[in-house]
């Protein structure tokens, strides 16, 4: 039976809350009632009961939406599925399962102890497994292994119907193969709940990976070194980072405002084997960073470093370096938390060629940038290395994930705790954000990666509703091709009354 | 109250026209900007004009909105108080009504199938968003009638419940208010693919008369304790606009007029003029009726008969350019 937690329950402080505080306690926005739902039939009569009662659904798995989209519904239901995490297997025992409630990280563990399998995955252990795969699920094994959603095989989805009544699908590439390929990555909130992922086969786990870190002292830093230092892991990616035989190499390139001391970079890696018995592409990977007198210290604040193992980890002299070499479920599980929990903010952008020293310098420009009273200590660009299996031909034409041209992607990231901060942070953000993607697109496109020669737009998991200032917002996340004209044909098709919306969601 | 001396035209070139009424000369003395004003609405008290904003999207949301336009006492004249944001999703509205007692003003969102409830404060401006009632349903018109599409509301005599129609999805719904939110106490089906639109109550509170727009006919339910009943009588009519004399007698089409039985709400046609009005008013002293002919442009007026309501001497009143909603001023 669903646990309805209304606001005179003692829990609903709790089940209410943002993991994003900028959107805690605004009580005229917050949702009326809390169903936590442990089964698809549960959800089945919730949701049910939430249409004919006029209100609005919105549905949450993990909570770690980075916009208002589930949290903020007046006087609405939020369908919480964090309780339904069923994985057995369906009748035919053949395939996996994945439930919308699973953390990734229990996702792990189940898929690794049971079979020996994986999921491409995300980084952070807590992170819900239905808002994470159906925004394309993308982690650190994905160059390695390609999205998540390139491996799921059907899903088991509740849609309203035209007449308002509530029906489970179940969709694959011959049942309703539109909306399965819609639900691969075109984003949470849109088309209906998932309730179930079925995957006919996944990747074996990585039997063990190395991880790295080293840092820069911002101290040292100049304009010249620090564009050197991006053009170079920018170049690793567009050149060695797409050969095959690197794809179990992922990068992360940490780079945080000035006032937090220093610059990391992170790497995991294993060989495609997922062993690690030659670690030459990390080698060669770090050697391109020597020349920038690199500290092997680990470095201590969020987005510096990326891969943080609690569990017991070989220290292993490779031919150069120090590497933590460790069980590949150990590292994948590690990192047990989910990030900072406090205020938040966003933006995204898939690169598709290196930075231009254009590039470099105003983002050099923006991390150094000081303004009084203003902290911009929490503030982080982090660029993630991408491709490799992701970027295998066809995938973009079965899924919604159209990004398939990137060797980069980036995230802005600011974490603070105060509301007092928000307006100065914010700007500070925007401005940066502004600036870096006026330079090397069209003119009514100015302030954001536009899909052309250089950018692939933002990532759909990654929200900013900045960006609906743009008519044009659908073009960053969905493309300028068919994509979001198809995303629309079946919206008014499997919603058409639009019973799931938020502020992104696909306009019918 | 007697004859109107203000009326308030919203306009599709985004402007609202502010025109003062000598008789029947109109004179146009404001033009006030205003986005899509699909409907605009005077206060019970007639202090207080409100304009429904016919938009898809506010400052990059789903979302249409409302204004609250402060009028000058004396000359008539506008000026904006407040705009409040639909909430998400509630696109295009086209209708609105307020509360008896002025304190709530109701949205019906056509395009996104969402009711809103807006608390009014003491001077008339607009708060948030109160209560959100997201209705679904749909007809067999592919095209026209894919999703809900609330089309006309209004409260009842006493200001308890809320009607509705759905020309999407072919229903009268009576909504209740309780604790200031909106539930549904009941839904009437006007049969598949009727396009129920514009409606009317009749005086007494006990009939309802509802256009069946894509059916092409009128339909008289009998109304009572916040119940649509049964069908009490439907007659040809293939065209929009509709109100009732304030005697209850009789009932203004676009198409002519029709007599009342007011005992029991039948009708009787007794004049014919060319189809053609989208939005019909009546002063509230009955001795005036004008015709809002959006695609046209023209506002024409005919005089009546404050006891019978029947009409003579329609003439044109005035010419606007793609007038889409009146309102009459008469304190």
């Amino acid at each position: 039976m669903t646990i309805r937690i209304t606001r005179s329950d003692p829990r609903y402080a709790l089940l209410q809350r943002s993991r994003n505080l900028r959107w805690d306690g605004n009580a005229a926005e917050a949702a009326a009632e809390i169903a936590l739902c442990e089964t698809a039939e549960q959800t089945a009569e919730a949701l049910q009961r939430v249409v004919n009662a006029g209100a609005r659904p919105t549905v949450r798995s993990g909570g770690h939406c980075y916009e208002d989209f589930v949290v903020n519904n007046p006087g609405g239901t939020i369908l919480d599925l964090s309780l339904l995490k069923g994985d057995s297997l369906p009748g035919d025992g053949n395939r996996y399962r994945i439930s919308p409630g699973q953390m990734l990280g229990e996702a792990y563990i189940s898929l690794y102890k049971r079979h020996g399998v994986t999921i491409p995955g995300g980084s952070c252990f807590e992170v819900g497994a239905g808002g994470h795969i159906t925004g394309g699920g993308y982690g650190v094994l994905s160059r390695l292994h390609g999205l998540t959603i390139d491996w799921v095989s059907a899903i088991e989805i509740l849609t309203v119907d035209n007449k308002g009544h509530v029906a489970l699908r179940n969709i694959d590439e011959k049942h309703e193969p539109d909306l399965f390929r819609a639900c691969r990555g075109g984003g949470g909130g849109n088309f209906g709940i998932v309730t179930g992922f079925l995957l006919d086969r996944l990747p074996v786990a990585p039997v063990e990976v190395a991880n790295a870190h080293l840092s820069f002292d911002w101290h040292s830093m100049t304009e010249d070194k620090f564009t050197a230092i991006l053009l170079t892991f920018g170049d690793y990616c567009a050149t060695q980072g797409c050969e095959h035989q690197n794809w179990g190499l992922y990068t992360a390139l940490g780079l945080t405002h000035i006032s937090s001391g220093r610059i990391g970079l992170s790497l995991q890696f294993c060989n495609l084997d997922g062993r690690c018995d030659d670690l030459k592409p990390l080698d060669e990977f770090l050697d391109r960073f020597q020349e920038f007198g690199p500290s092997e210290r680990r470095a201590a604040t969020p987005g510096e470093q990326r891969f943080s193992p609690r569990s017991p980890a070989a220290r292993q002299q490779s031919e150069k370096y120090d590497v933590d070499r460790l069980m590949w479920l150990d590292a994948a599980i590690g990192d047990s938390g989910s990030g900072h929990s406090g205020r938040a903010a966003y933006k995204s952008c898939y690169m598709k060629k290196n930075f231009t020293p254009a590039e470099a310098k105003c983002i050099y420009k923006h991390l150094t940038r000081v303004i009084p009273g203003v902290d911009l200590r929490g503030s982080v660009l982090a660029v993630d290395s991408y491709g490799g299996a992701v970027n295998r031909k066809g995938t973009a034409e079965t899924t919604s994930v159209w990004q398939r041209s990137s060797i980069m992607k980036l995230q802005f990231q600011q974490y603070w705790d105060h509301a007092e901060e928000d307006a100065g942070r914010l700007a500070w953000m925007r401005e940066f954000y502004t600036d870096l993607y006026s330079q090397q697109v069209e003119p009514q496109y100015a302030g954001t990666p536009f899909p052309n020669e250089y950018y692939e737009g933002c990532y759909i998991n990654y929200p900013d509703a900045d960006m609906l200032a743009y008519a044009f917002w659908p073009q960053l996340y969905y493309g300028t091709g068919g994509l979001y004209p198809f995303l629309q044909q079946v919206k008014r098709r499997y919603d058409p009354n639009n019973i799931f919306h938020h502020k992104m969601s696909i306009r019918a | 109250m007697g004859a109107p001396r203000f009326a308030y035209v919203g306009c599709e070139d985004d402007s609202l026209r502010v025109f003062r009424l000598q008789g029947e000369v109109w004179t146009q003395i404001q033009r006030v900007p205003s986005r899509a004003p699909a409907c605009v609405l005077l206060s019970p008290a007639q202090q207080t004009l409100y304009v429904a904003n016919e938009v898809d999207v506010h400052e990059g949301l789903p979302r249409g909105t409302v204004e609250a336009f402060h009028i000058r006492p004396g000359d008539g004249r506008l000026t904006l108080l407040s705009r409040t944001a639909l909430s998400l999703s509630a696109t295009q509205p086209r209708h609105m009504t307020v509360s008896p007692d002025g304190k709530l003003l109701a949205v019906a969102a056509y395009g996104g199938g969402i009711y809103n409830l807006i608390a009014i404060a003491q001077e008339g401006s607009l708060g948030q968003v109160s209560s959100i009632f997201k209705d679904a349903g749909c007809g067999p018109h592919a095209q026209l009638q894919a999703s809900a599409h609330p089309h006309t509301l209004f409260f009842d005599a006493l200001g308890r419940h809320l009607l509705s129609s759905d020309f999407g999805s072919d229903r009268l719904s009576v909504f209740a208010l309780e604790d200031g939110r909106l539930s549904r106490r009941m839904q009437r089906s006007t049969g598949e693919g009727s396009g129920p639109g514009n409606c009317v109550l009749h005086p007494s509170g006990s009939f309802v008369y509802a256009w069946h727009g894509l059916e092409g006919t009128l339909v008289c339910y009998r109304y009572e304790g916040g119940t649509v009943g049964e069908e009490v009588e439907r007659v040809p009519l293939s065209a929009g606009g509709l109100a009732v004399h304030p005697s209850g007698r009789m009932l203004y089409t676009a198409e002519g007029a029709w007599r009342i039985d007011p005992g029991r709400g039948r009708l009787s046609r007794i004049g014919t003029w060319l189809p053609g009005a989208s939005q019909i008013v009546v002063s509230i002293d009955g001795t005036s009726v004008y015709f809002l002919d959006g695609a046209r442009g023209s506002i024409d007026q005919a005089t009546a008969d404050s006891r019978t309501g029947e009409v003579h001497c329609k003439t044109n009143a005035a010419v606007v350019d793609k007038p889409s909603s009146i309102a009459l001023k008469t304190v």
